[in-house]
C-alpha cells in the first residue's frame, strides 16, 4: 500500500512538471521580461498590429511621413473650410456660372485703374524696356518707370488705323520714346519728365504704317 | 434702407452692400456671397445669372482716377469713355458699338456704352450695357449682358432708377 501511494505520487508530480513545461514551450505563460523599453521593431511580427492596438489620438503629424497621405487616405467630403488655412479661398462656381462662361466674356476691364502702368526695374545698369502693343494699350496711359536708369518705351504697330494714344510720365524716373524710321515718327526722341505728356496717332494706310507724333508737352 | 420697387409688375430684390444701394430682377441668382478683392484694388461688388433668356449682372468699384484726370486736363469720364473705346474692341470678339450716352445716375456723372459681341462659342450674339459711375470717391462699374437686347435695357434700367449711392 505505501509503494502504491508512494508511486502514485511520483507520477501525479511527473505529470505537473511535464504539465509546467508544456505550457512554458507553448508560451502559454506570461514571462516577465527584463528591464523596461525592450521590445523592438524585430520583436514584432510583420502586420500584426493594427489600428485596435493604437490609443486613440496617439498618432500625430510627427509620425506621418512626408507625402505618405494621398488623396485616396482622404475620406470624400473630409476636409472642411474650417480644415483650410486662412489664407486659402475656395472659389465654387455654380452650375448657372459654368453655363453662363460659355457663353459671356465676364473679363472685367478696370478702366480707371489701367491708367497707370508699372514698368519694373530691370536689374542690370541699363534702362527698362517695354513694349506698348494693343493688348496693353489704352487710349490714356500713364507710365510709372521703376528704374533709376530710365525706361524705353516702344510703340509697337498692332493697332488699327486711327486710335490715338494719350500717354505721360506719372512717376520720378525718366520714360523715353525714340523717333524710329517707319515706327514712331517723333518729332525726336522724347526723354519725359514727371508729368509731360506725348500723344500719337496710328496709321496703317498705303503710305505708311506706324505711329505719328500730334504733340507733346515738356512740363 | 428699403428702396420702394421701381415696377409693380417686375418683383425685384435688393443689395446693399459697401455705400451701394440697388434693386435687381428677381429672376436673377446671386452669385458670389462675400466682396472679393481684385489685385488691381478693384473690388467685385455682386454678381447674378439668369437662366432665361441667359443673362448677367455684375457690379464693381474702383478707385478714381483724378490725378490723371489733372494731368491729362480732362474729366473722369472723358477718360473713361474713351479708354472703354479703345480696349472693347480688343478684348470683346467682333465688338460693334450701338451706342454712347452720358447721364445723371443719383446725381453724378456717368457713361452709358451699349454695344454687342460674339459670345465665347462663337455662334451666340450677346448684348451689353457697361455704365461708368463716377463718384467723389470711387468709380462704380454695372454691367448687364443677356443673348436678348431687350433684357439687357430692361435690367439695366431696373438697377439704374433704383440705385443709390453713398459718397
Amino acid at each position: 500500500m505505501r509503494s502504491l501511494l508512494k508511486r502514485t505520487s511520483e507520477v501525479i508530480r511527473a505529470s505537473i512538471v511535464l504539465s509546467l513545461g508544456f505550457m512554458m514551450a507553448s508560451g502559454g505563460t506570461a514571462a516577465a521580461l527584463p528591464g523596461s523599453n525592450t521590445v523592438t521593431g524585430g520583436d514584432i511580427v510583420t502586420s500584426t498590429i493594427t489600428s485596435s492596438d493604437l490609443r486613440s489620438s496617439s498618432v500625430g503629424s510627427s509620425e506621418i511621413a512626408s507625402s505618405a497621405v494621398g488623396a485616396s487616405e482622404i475620406a470624400t467630403g473630409a476636409v472642411t473650410s474650417s480644415e483650410l488655412a486662412n489664407d486659402v479661398t475656395v472659389t465654387t462656381l455654380t452650375a448657372d456660372a459654368i453655363f453662363a462662361s460659355a457663353i459671356f466674356n465676364t473679363e472685367f476691364l478696370n478702366l480707371g485703374n489701367s491708367v497707370v502702368t508699372a514698368i519694373p526695374d530691370s536689374g542690370d545698369a541699363s534702362p527698362a524696356a517695354f513694349a506698348l502693343d494693343s493688348t496693353q494699350a489704352w487710349a490714356f496711359l500713364g507710365f510709372d518707370c521703376q528704374d533709376t536708369d530710365g525706361c524705353n518705351v516702344s510703340l509697337e504697330q498692332d493697332f488699327t488705323d486711327g486710335d490715338v494714344m494719350f500717354v505721360y510720365n506719372a512717376g520720378a524716373n525718366a520714360v523715353n520714346f525714340s523717333d524710329v524710321a517707319e515706327q514712331s515718327e517723333l518729332a525726336g526722341n522724347f526723354a519725359t519728365g514727371q508729368w509731360d505728356t506725348l500723344q500719337v496717332i496710328f496709321r496703317d494706310d498705303t503710305v505708311t504704317n506706324s505711329w505719328l507724333e500730334v504733340s507733346r508737352s515738356d512740363n | 434702407m428699403v428702396l420702394a420697387a421701381p415696377s409693380l409688375f417686375k418683383p425685384t430684390l435688393q443689395f446693399s452692400s459697401d455705400h451701394l444701394t440697388f434693386r435687381y430682377p428677381k429672376s436673377y441668382k446671386q452669385q458670389q456671397v462675400k466682396v472679393k478683392t481684385n489685385d488691381d484694388g478693384s473690388s467685385n461688388l455682386f454678381t447674378a445669372i439668369r437662366r432665361n433668356p441667359l443673362s448677367t449682372i455684375s457690379v464693381h468699384k474702383g478707385s478714381t482716377i483724378e490725378q490723371a484726370a489733372a494731368v491729362l486736363k480732362m474729366s473722369q469720364i472723358d477718360i473713361l469713355e474713351k479708354n472703354a473705346e479703345q480696349k472693347f474692341k480688343v478684348t470683346y470678339a467682333q465688338y460693334t458699338k450701338d451706342s454712347i450716352e452720358r447721364q445723371k445716375i443719383d446725381g453724378y456723372d456717368s457713361m452709358v456704352l451699349t454695344f454687342h459681341y460674339k459670345g465665347n462659342d462663337k455662334k451666340t450674339n450677346v448684348y451689353m450695357k457697361y455704365v461708368s459711375v463716377v463718384t467723389n470717391t470711387a468709380i462704380y462699374y454695372v454691367t448687364t449682358q443677356s443673348t436678348t437686347q431687350q433684357a439687357t435695357s430692361d435690367d439695366l434700367r431696373v438697377i439704374v432708377e433704383s440705385i443709390q449711392l453713398d459718397s
